[in-house]
């Protein structure tokens, strides 16, 4: 069943048409890839679908779950099941991370959040991404290596279990080791059965340890390619210059 | 009862260096209490643990060790309590004591009356001590009459002594306040500041508000001061503070962090000073401000200030101002907060990290269900 449809998105920054009638569809459960070159949009069209009201949508639809969102604030997506984890995180003085999280999980389920099962979760996940647990009593972001950013939106991931988790560029700016953890993280995410990812990434690092299902190439705003996995392997070889010569 | 000499006003929180007069920033104007004035006694009657004493004493009966410690407000503030005929009672920690349980003095303003109140500290060598003060209005008080009200607190930390102050403002009503606070640290004394300032509303009434002042005179060698200050100002409100760590020993230390929010039409004036005297060889400061403004109606002024009276010093400021950001909002809300709900998280999340500092559990857990409560 799709998960998430997207039928004709066009959208602009600053006036600046971005996106040119994207068409995409999700599946619930199941892994797409957005690859491109730099400047194609990618990170333009994760803003969109999670709806940053920097970015005017100029045209088309998206639909999440069966519900039209196109004009739904972040925050209603966030709970209705969407996740961003962004290429540069902000940092947020004065709000540990765990209290963020803590109050980000009671945001979306309505639900209080017991302390006790909150804790020996976040303890689990923490271990997993190997984050030194004192992060959990940090400011939010404020003093985080890059790498440990990138983590500290994977947790996010993990902790809150959203339907649709979009990662953009999460593999930007680490290092071997930094992106091989990571990677453990979105397959865990994937394993646990939680909801369905669409990793954007110029790279195929993160990519070698996880099950995709479909990529798509990002060329000047449009989607100019979709097929299975082996599209990976041919931009790894050869690049994105058939793409761009095409577009 | 007693009344301050009739003067409507004298000045407080003076700049060590004035700078521009037109800046408006060399001094404060605190407005005095008009009419009788109350004494409280926050030390009298107070169960207090193993090792500590209480000598009683008067303002200005003050033995000279003590009188002599210098404040942020300055000797105008002194002379208050002194011509209100205050007491002064001491607070002694004895040699090598360390207290087993923080010392917490309520005390409490009432409605309509004007009220002042001293307590001072000296620990002795090797004592270790942890003192909260909680400043609360009576419950007619929060919801009533502007009053006044004023505490003078003063430390004499001995060699390797420890204390530990956290001073909690929590008036929920439109007060005239003062709170000034003089330091003096012997040989590798450390003394560490709390002060969270809650609900500093103001009013329409010119110059009414919170003036605060802290002078730490690190004094012995490798003495240190650390300041982690809070603070929320709306309304009308105005919050005057002159903060300065007085470098004289070899190798001292002062840290200092203030994070605070202004909101509606506050207005804050923060100075902040390190002043590094002729022998104070190897002593470093840092001053760190934080302050997050809500509306387009707030004023802040902001006058940082490091004096250097010695070479091999290392002084240090730095400054966050301003409002939050959009990044911030849409990243909180890509996580399900409104911004409403973002906006509540970060005020209380920057009030809460200090009251963290509250020894004391039972009443940490009042202060944060206060914080949730009133600043919302």
């Amino acid at each position: 069943m799709a998960l998430l449809e997207v039928n004709g998105l066009s959208a602009a920054v600053d006036g600046q048409p971005i996106l040119q009638g994207i068409d995409l569809t999700i599946e619930e459960g199941s892994t797409h890839v957005l690859m491109g070159p730099n400047g194609a949009g990618k990170s333009t069209l994760g803003f969109a679908l999670m709806g940053n009201p920097r970015y005017e949508i100029t045209g088309g639809s998206i639909r999440f779950g069966g519900e039209e969102i196109t004009e739904l604030s972040a925050d209603k997506r966030a709970k209705a099941g969407m996740f961003l984890s962004f290429q540069n995180p902000v940092e947020v003085p004065g709000v540990s991370l765990s209290n963020f999280i803590r109050n980000a999980e009671h945001m979306q389920t309505g639900q209080p959040v017991k302390l006790f099962g909150f804790q020996k979760q976040m303890k689990s996940a923490m271990e997993l991404l190997s984050m030194d647990e004192t992060y959990a009593d940090r400011d939010l972001n404020v003093g985080f290596s890059g790498g440990e950013k990138k983590k500290a939106e994977i947790l996010q991931m993990l902790m809150l279990k959203p339907r649709l988790a979009i990662l953009d560029e999460t593999d930007s700016g680490l290092d071997v080791d930094a992106v091989r953890t990571v990677s453990q993280g979105v397959r865990a995410f994937q394993q646990e059965g939680h909801g369905a990812l669409l990793i954007i990434t110029h790279s195929t690092r993160i990519l070698e340890a996880l099950h995709v299902d479909t990529v798509h190439i990002l060329v000047k705003g449009r989607i100019v390619e979709t097929g299975d996995a082996a599209l990976i392997e041919e931009i790894n070889a050869r690049g994105f210059e058939r793409f761009t010569q095409e577009a | 009862m007693s009344a301050v000499e009739q003067m409507k006003s004298v000045p407080v929180n003076r700049l060590p260096m004035p700078t521009y007069r037109f800046l408006k920033v060399n001094e404060a104007e605190l407005p005095l209490p008009e009419g009788a004035v109350t004494c409280k006694d926050p030390l009298a009657g107070i169960d207090l643990p193993e090792g500590l004493r209480v000598t009683a004493g008067t303002f200005a009966g003050m033995e000279e060790a003590l009188r002599e410690i210098p404040t942020g407000m300055g000797e105008e503030a002194d002379r208050i309590f002194a011509q209100a005929g205050c007491p002064a009672s001491v607070l002694s920690v004895q040699a090598g004591v360390q207290a087993a349980e923080p010392v917490i003095l309520p005390v409490t303003a009432t409605v309509g009356v004007s009220s002042l109140a001293a307590v001072t500290v000296r620990a002795e060598e090797d004592a270790a001590l942890e003192i909260v003060i909680d400043l609360t209005c009576d419950a007619a008080g929060c919801a009533a009459a502007r009053s006044f009200f004023g505490m003078s607190l003063r430390i004499l930390a001995g060699d390797r002594a420890r204390v530990k102050l956290v001073v909690i403002r929590r008036f929920g009503a439109p007060m005239s306040d003062l709170i000034d606070l003089g330091i003096r640290c012997g040989e590798d004394a450390a003394v560490e500041y709390s002060a969270l300032s809650l609900g500093v509303r103001g009013g329409s009434k010119a110059g009414a508000g919170s003036f605060q002042g802290v002078l730490a005179t690190l004094a012995g060698d490798r003495s240190s001061f650390i300041d982690h200050t809070g603070y929320y100002a709306g309304g009308h409100g105005l919050l005057d503070m002159n903060i300065i760590a007085d470098h004289r020993g070899r190798d001292t230390r002062s840290d200092m962090i203030f994070r605070g929010v202004l909101d509606d039409h506050a207005k804050k004036i923060w100075r902040g000073t390190l002043d590094f005297k002729s022998g104070a060889a190897g002593s470093a400061g840092n001053e760190q401000e934080d302050t997050l403004m809500l509306s387009p109606g707030v004023h802040n002024s902001s006058v940082p200030l490091i004096l250097c009276g010695e070479e091999d010093v290392d002084g240090r400021h730095g400054a966050t101002i301003g409002q939050l950001s959009d990044e911030i909002l849409f990243y909180m809300s890509s996580r399900g907060y409104t911004a409403e709900e973002a906006r509540r998280l970060i005020v209380q999340a920057r009030l809460k990290s200090v009251a963290r500092e509250i020894p004391d559990a039972k009443l940490r857990w009042e202060v944060e269900q206060w914080i949730e409560r009133e600043i919302a």
